[in-house]
């Protein structure tokens, strides 16, 4: 049995490769690889130096090359092993309790241990690809770096393979508490909202700060009195006791290998067994308090509300989707809640930047760039303005509305949002002296033009080939060729409109002089041009479209 | 101006409910025809059904009926508007229930009815009453508080019908109506049916339920391939004539020969 609920998976990956070639995201893939490129480059780059300069520091005067390098490696592997573990959560959750076959394998005549097994193996598969491509570029850095041969890579790759193992059987553990908690949350929206916001508010600013600090210790040498003998003993101890990390950095490196081995093998097939045990045990009682349980009552006085016109009944709609769907809402209301911190943070490293590598300020300018590049993301949630409704939105032709009736409220919550988002990232800007009030506003009202425009075509884009889901809670999950679209205008408008009068601004700066009104024309009349472009393409037979659009498109 | 408007109106007034003529549909230039030459009309205070087996034409029928899709050849006049000329004005005097209950899932039952009204411009101060008037024949109970998202297929069938009744459309029309409902809705909704023409509304539905059919229609036509077969007065004939089974065979018959 488990051999054919595993050649049903395979059946469902490989009809990926079957679908129509339109739908195939190619803007998003080539996104993908182009961050994929920048981060290899990141890694040979800073982990190389980082690498090299840590190997080199000496403890009481006596330089330990071996247990420096075990150090770095068990941090590596514990980071991958970590990650592993918070993923594995996740998709070994999605796995059982949110895929569309759930309801079909509870009737048939499988164990639930099978379909679990089944579900996990799906996962290992994927999580080791996504260790072999975490690990190795790690791997192949330090072994360039400190001259190992090709057996610590054969070795390294094989424990690259161990660590999905002993990750998994932690997620398996973890993924019914995980399970409880999600349940608990799911109907307490506001909650949810505003717990996700915080942590991702917390990890944005912990990243900066992270991001912040090494900056200031790579580019002042302060890194050479950081690592001191106290906090080089603090490392050691940690490292020392970071498993199964710990195990798998001494066997690649040799120290004690066959030993190590051994414990990793045994802590594998332990944690395996109690993650299969555990998970197995509880996932059928899961499966069917899922099942029976009913929907919660969150509006309890069962009122109709006082007449609206169907414009504001309609923008209304459109809020409370995105608030009682929590995909969308921390999908959209989080993502733009957080662009203030993250242009803040940016604005920050990016003004230090300039001042430590170019000794010019051009605030005003970085602020432009930085403001619409996080603009944009906030953008791409437009991209399932007609998609969100589902086949509701077929209904919504048959109603009295006119296409601006039934657009127009989409377009205005995207505004709001954005105006909100922008509106506070320029009063922070302004607040934290960045830039001054009228610079400020200026910043707002160029961020406000390009972000109509790229609302605009997001609409349109949808409203051409909408992808209503299909899923029970109707929730549009698929990474679009729309989203990807909206990023990559989004990155070549702050290049162009931020860009561009920042790198005159610095090369002028570089002279004595300021060309701050050659910013304000050319990010004002850009931005004028770019929303007279996107109207002029989203109007353009938008009523036709509307007429046709028909299931099956 | 206001002149106009008036005359307007008593154009309304003397205007069908529904007036179908020539209609063709194709989806795509190389398809071939869903619909082809339909034409109809239905009578203020009638019931009048749909009949055909599944892909006859019965949906598409519908859907270019209430603009839904457009039509590729004829004219549909609601009420004397244009469906593709003056849609907004047409789709004021018809609701549409369709047969895979599209209905918006983050919403509460009473925020979709709420939604609805607005739509349709119910005054606050009818509103409620009309609901509590809904409720007596659908019964949602204070499942009516909760999302749509967790509604069963029968729920939410019944909280479209609900909604598509909250303005007293002068036109109902329903595709597959009966799916999904348990007996005694099924009862309630007909003798709700039978209860609304009286009052010189008109109903216009779809079903493939010869049953159902018989027991609620004043008038059937029977589609086959995209095409209207044969009429029948089910009005002044016995409730069990088996003519409207004959004829539904016999086509069901043609069409696979």
């Amino acid at each position: 049995m488990l051999g054919v609920l595993l050649k049903k998976q395979l059946c469902e990956k490989l009809s990926y490769f079957r679908r129509d070639k339109k739908n195939i995201d190619y803007v998003g893939a080539i996104l993908t690889l182009a961050l994929l490129a920048l981060m290899l480059f990141v890694i040979v780059e800073v982990f190389g130096a980082f690498v090299e300069k840590y190997t080199a520091i000496r403890m009481y005067g006596v330089a330990d090359v071996r247990a420096r390098q075990f150090e770095i490696m068990t941090l590596v592997y514990e980071s991958v092993f970590l990650i592993g573990i918070i993923s594995g959560v996740s998709m070994i959750n999605r796995a059982l309790f949110e895929s569309d076959d759930r309801q079909i394998l509870i009737t048939l005549p499988v164990k639930a241990s099978t379909v679990f097994l089944s579900k996990v193996i799906s996962v290992y598969f994927k999580q080791t690809l996504t260790s072999l491509i975490a690990t190795l570029p790690f791997i192949s850095v330090f072994a360039a770096v400190t001259g190992q041969g090709a057996g610590y890579i054969a070795l390294s790759v094989f424990a690259a393979l161990l660590i999905p193992f002993a990750s998994l059987a932690a997620s398996s553990v973890l993924c019914m508490p995980y399970y409880y908690i999600k349940r608990f949350f799911q109907s307490k929206y506001l909650s949810l909202f505003i717990v996700i916001t915080a942590i991702m508010f917390l990890l944005f600013w912990g990243y900066a700060n992270v991001l912040d600090f090494m900056r200031t210790l790579m580019s002042t040498g302060e890194i050479k009195f950081f690592f001191s003998e106290k906090t080089m003993t603090a490392i050691i101890n940690v490292t020392d006791k970071l498993v199964p990390a710990n195990f798998i950095a001494r066997f690649t490196l040799g120290i004690e290998a066959g030993k190590n081995f051994g414990i990793l093998l045994a802590i594998t097939v332990a944690s395996a067994v109690t993650g299969l045990f555990v998970t197995s045990a509880l996932f059928n009682k899961a499966m069917k308090i899922q099942n029976t349980r009913g929907g919660k009552i969150i509006f309890s006085d069962g009122k109709l509300r006082r007449r609206m016109s169907a414009r504001t009944s309609l923008f209304v709609k459109e809020f409370e989707t995105v608030l009682l769907t929590p995909d969308y809402a921390v999908e959209y209301f989080s993502v733009a809640a957080i662009m203030p911190l993250m242009v803040y943070f940016c604005m920050t490293i990016g003004k230090s930047l300039l001042k430590t590598l170019v000794f010019v300020e051009n605030d005003f300018e970085l602020a432009i760039f930085l403001t619409v590049l996080f603009g944009a993301l906030t953008n791409t949630f437009p991209a399932t303005n007609v998609s969100r409704d589902g086949r509701a939105f077929y209904m919504l032709k048959t109603l009295p509305l006119k296409i601006t009736d039934v657009l127009a409220p989409k377009i205005a919550m995207n505004v709001t949002v954005s105006a909100l988002s922008a509106g506070i990232t320029a009063a922070v800007l302004a607040g934290k002296k960045f830039v001054s009030v009228p610079e400020g506003l200026f910043v707002f009202v160029v961020v406000m033009i390009l972000s109509v425009a790229e609302i605009l075509i997001a609409t349109r884009k949808d409203l051409n080939k909408p992808r209503f889901s299909f899923d029970d809670d109707n929730v549009v999950r698929e990474t679009n060729n729309n989203v990807s679209l909206i990023i990559v205008i989004g990155i070549l408008l702050a290049l162009v409109l931020g860009g561009i009068p920042l790198a005159v601004n610095v090369m002028q700066g570089l002279k004595g002089k300021n060309y701050g009104l050659f910013t304000y024309l050319f990010a004002g009349a850009g931005a004028v041009t770019a929303l007279a472009c996107a109207a002029a393409y989203a109007f353009s037979g938008i009523r036709k479209r509307f007429d046709a659009l028909t299931e099956g498109d | 101006m206001k002149k106009q408007k008036h005359e307007r109106t008593a154009q309304v007034i003397d205007g069908a409910p529904l007036e179908v003529n020539g209609l063709y549909k194709k989806y795509d230039k190389k398809s071939d025809y869903a619909v082809k030459n339909i034409s109809f009309t239905c009578k203020r205070g009638e019931i009048l059904g749909i009949l055909g087996a599944n892909g006859a034409g019965k949906s598409t029928t519908l859907k270019c009926i209430t603009g839904m899709i457009p039509l590729s050849e004829g004219k549909i006049t609601i009420a004397g508007y244009d469906i593709e000329k003056n849609p907004v004005e047409a789709k004021r005097r018809f609701s549409f229930v369709t047969d895979n209950h599209t209905v918006f899932q983050k919403m509460t039952g009473t925020q979709y009815l709420s939604f609805m009204a607005d739509v349709y411009g119910v005054p606050t101060e009818e509103r409620q009453a009309k609901y509590e008037s809904l409720e007596k024949v659908f019964r949602l109970g204070d499942s009516v508080k909760k999302l749509i998202s967790g509604y069963s297929h029968g729920m939410k069938q019944k909280i479209c019908m609900m909604g598509s009744l909250m303005h007293d459309p002068e036109l109902w029309i329903l595709d597959e109506p009966m799916l999904g409902l348990d007996p005694r809705t099924q009862n309630a909704v007909i003798s709700f049916m039978r209860d609304y023409v009286k009052n010189g509304k008109t109903i216009l539905f779809s079903s493939h339920n010869l049953d159902i059919v018989r027991r609620i229609c004043d008038r059937t036509i029977i589609i086959a391939s995209g095409e209207i077969v044969t009429e029948i007065d089910l009005k002044n004939e016995s409730r069990d004539n088996d003519e409207i089974i004959d004829a539904y065979y016999d086509c069901e018959k043609a069409e696979n020969e």
